[in-house]
């Protein structure tokens, strides 16, 4: 009987992750949530569409990216911009552009700028600032969306980050730490974006939703969306890929 | 016979792995009016752009990149050379051919790129015509000792290649050690060896080595940031070989800083202690093949920009160049439009005021440009 007791608690402990009665902490959830999309490593194949009322763009991009501190970004569509690399070290980043062969390091504050006319900027791009480090994190209450139950956080800054925003307010699933909605506001607390996030599916070693559409909230009839074409978490890529080498050889 | 050929075919693509065409197609008309004598002057250019690229391995590539005009209207009429001066080649090997000219047209293609390239681990060998940027700065690039280049020519941004050898050598994730050798048209040789190095969250580089085989030239650039705005700078101290003429300096020093709208303000100042005296050629200056040594037509010059993104399809910008010594201003105004993904429609304007043989002088150069990128 002991033996069954202690079987079952075995089982209970070891599959939810932070065991019963333990409440996680809003950092903890963020900490998840951040390493489902991130996981160690990832080869991605993007597809943004940048939608106002009377046209529409649409930018295609590979991304590389290891941990937290390095990405590569390469621009495949439209052949204007073709050949165009982004390569983010840490907390620096550069831009290399074939036609004129020179690579160009760019400022802090030109990653507030928004990336190729999108409702995206350069920093979200490259994902410069981390949720993790660079927020402090509180639940602020549960709610359910698309049927699934989720935790509301909100994110304050921490002074000297080099954040965009002002706060973030993120609802993340209590089954499988999913991003579902992210809301960001300014510096004055007004409501800039609204970030919804669909078409969850299995992508090999995970499940996570695969379209993010940002809305911004005082434009209507803009919006911003990105699909994952192909996503692959864990691919074994070295340092050195992540290099002024390299930058000019990605294909 | 068949089997020989696709048997060729299959080796071909096995071994070119990796081959990419792209280029693009502009049609551009464009205006010019100098009020000194009241003329005007009525050109236009079809300017397409032709860049082949192989990759057979991770060791071995090539490109070939041409560059097709047809040029005619009243410049070529009127200046006496003029065509031969925009279809010269200034690289060791002519590459470049008019297939067919006229006392008002010329068209003229040429090879500005066309060079193969060898890499083993961290050393990268690229011998041929090809493009060296060592530019740090954003207007003036008194670095950039092979491919010095004149601000006003807008529709030239790959500029022309420089025939020799370029070998680089990968010493970290951010750092190399370059050497590069060039023959330029007049079979002189210029040598020059740089490092780059990344230090504190700035680049910096260091060059040194001797240029048309006239000077001894050493350098120095930096690119970083304070406070989130960028800031950069260059500089390069020539020493003349024979001592005739004095040791020239010059430096570049700029930043620029971009608003949470996307307004991007850019400012920048370049000191050439060589144009000190320099007569006031405007003509020269805006034709000449830029040199390190030309790369303003007096010795302080300051200039200051702002570009922005009116919507995603617009971006408009304003450029100001001011030339104290010789009493000249340089306002110009752009807007690019994009009409589709691959289709830009642009309007450029060049003003140019100020002095010449000290009585007040203008011109206006105005250019509607539609490139199509393929």
């Amino acid at each position: 009987m002991i033996k069954r007791l202690l079987i079952a608690l075995f089982i209970v402990l070891t599959i939810t992750p932070a065991g019963i009665g333990q409440e996680l902490t809003a950092k903890e959830i963020i900490t998840e949530a951040d390493q489902l999309i991130r996981g160690n490593s990832s080869y991605a194949e993007m597809e943004m569409k940048i939608i106002r009322p009377k046209w529409e763009r649409t930018l295609k991009f590979k991304s590389w990216a290891k941990g937290t501190d390095y990405s590569v970004v390469y621009i495949t569509y439209p052949v204007k911009e073709k050949g165009q690399v982004f390569l983010k070290r840490e907390r620096e980043m550069w831009n290399y552009i074939p036609a004129i062969e020179r690579m160009i390091k760019i400022p802090p504050s030109m990653m507030m700028q928004s990336w190729m006319g999108s409702d995206l900027t350069n920093d979200d791009l490259v994902n410069a600032s981390s949720i993790v480090k660079d927020y402090e994190h509180k639940i602020v209450g549960t709610e359910t969306k698309s049927d699934y139950e989720c935790w509301i956080i909100e994110l304050i800054p921490k002074e000297d980050a080099p954040v965009v925003w002002g706060k973030i307010k993120t609802w993340i699933t209590k089954k499988g730490y999913m991003t579902l909605r992210n809301e960001y506001y300014d510096e004055d607390q007004y409501l800039v974006n609204e970030e919804t996030l669909s078409q969850i599916k299995n992508v090999g070693d995970r499940v996570m939703p695969t379209r993010y559409e940002i809305i911004p909230v005082d434009k209507p009839g803009q919006k911003t969306t990105l699909v994952f074409t192909h996503i692959k978490f864990e691919v074994p890529i070295k340092d050195s890929f992540f290099s002024i080498q390299n930058i000019r050889r990605v294909k | 016979m068949r089997k020989t050929f696709f048997l060729l075919l299959l080796i071909t693509t096995g071994t070119y792995a990796q081959v990419s065409f792209n280029g693009y197609l502009t049609e551009m008309p464009s205006f010019v009016y100098e009020d000194i004598d009241h003329n005007t002057y009525l050109d236009n250019m079809v300017h397409n752009r032709l860049n082949f690229a192989w990759q057979s391995s991770d060791h071995f590539s090539m490109a070939i990149e041409q560059r097709n005009r047809f040029i005619w209207g009243q410049t070529l009429k009127s200046i006496n050379g003029y065509s031969q001066f925009i279809t010269q080649d200034y690289g060791w090997i002519d590459m470049s051919c008019n297939w067919a000219s006229g006392d008002n047209y010329v068209i003229n293609s040429i090879i500005d790129r066309i060079w193969m390239e060898y890499t083993i681990k961290n050393l990268q060998v690229r011998l041929g015509r090809q493009r060296v940027n060592w530019g740090m700065s954003m207007v003036w690039n008194p670095n950039d000792i092979f491919n010095a280049y004149s601000y006003f020519d807008f529709d030239y941004e790959e500029r022309p290649g420089l025939d020799g050898v370029r070998v680089q050598y990968f010493t970290g994730y951010s750092s190399k050690l370059e050497g590069v050798i060039k023959i330029d048209y007049k079979n002189r040789v210029s040598m020059a060896g740089l490092y780059r190095f990344n230090k504190a969250g700035y680049d910096f580089q260091v060059l040194g080595g001797v240029y048309n085989q006239e000077d001894y030239l050493m350098g120095a650039g930096w690119s970083g940031d304070i406070k989130g705005a960028g800031f950069y700078g260059e500089a390069t101290y020539m020493i003349p070989k024979d001592k005739k003429e004095d040791d020239i300096l010059i430096a570049s020093m700029g930043g620029n800083y971009t608003f949470r709208n996307s307004l991007m303000i850019q400012t920048e100042m370049l000191y050439s202690s060589n144009l000190k005296d320099m007569d006031n050629n405007f003509i020269q200056f805006y034709f000449e093949p830029a040199s390190v040594k030309t790369l303003s037509m007096t010795d302080f010059t300051w200039f200051m920009s702002a570009s922005y993104p009116a919507t995603p399809l617009l971006n408009t910008s304003l450029a100001v160049m001011g030339f104290p010594g010789v009493s000249s201003f340089y306002v110009g105004p752009t807007m690019d439009y994009s009409l589709r993904d691959d289709l830009y429609l642009s309007f450029i304007a060049q003003y140019f005021g100020g002095k010449v043989n000290n009585e007040k002088a203008s011109s206006v150069m105005s250019f509607l440009r539609l490139k199509w990128n393929f």
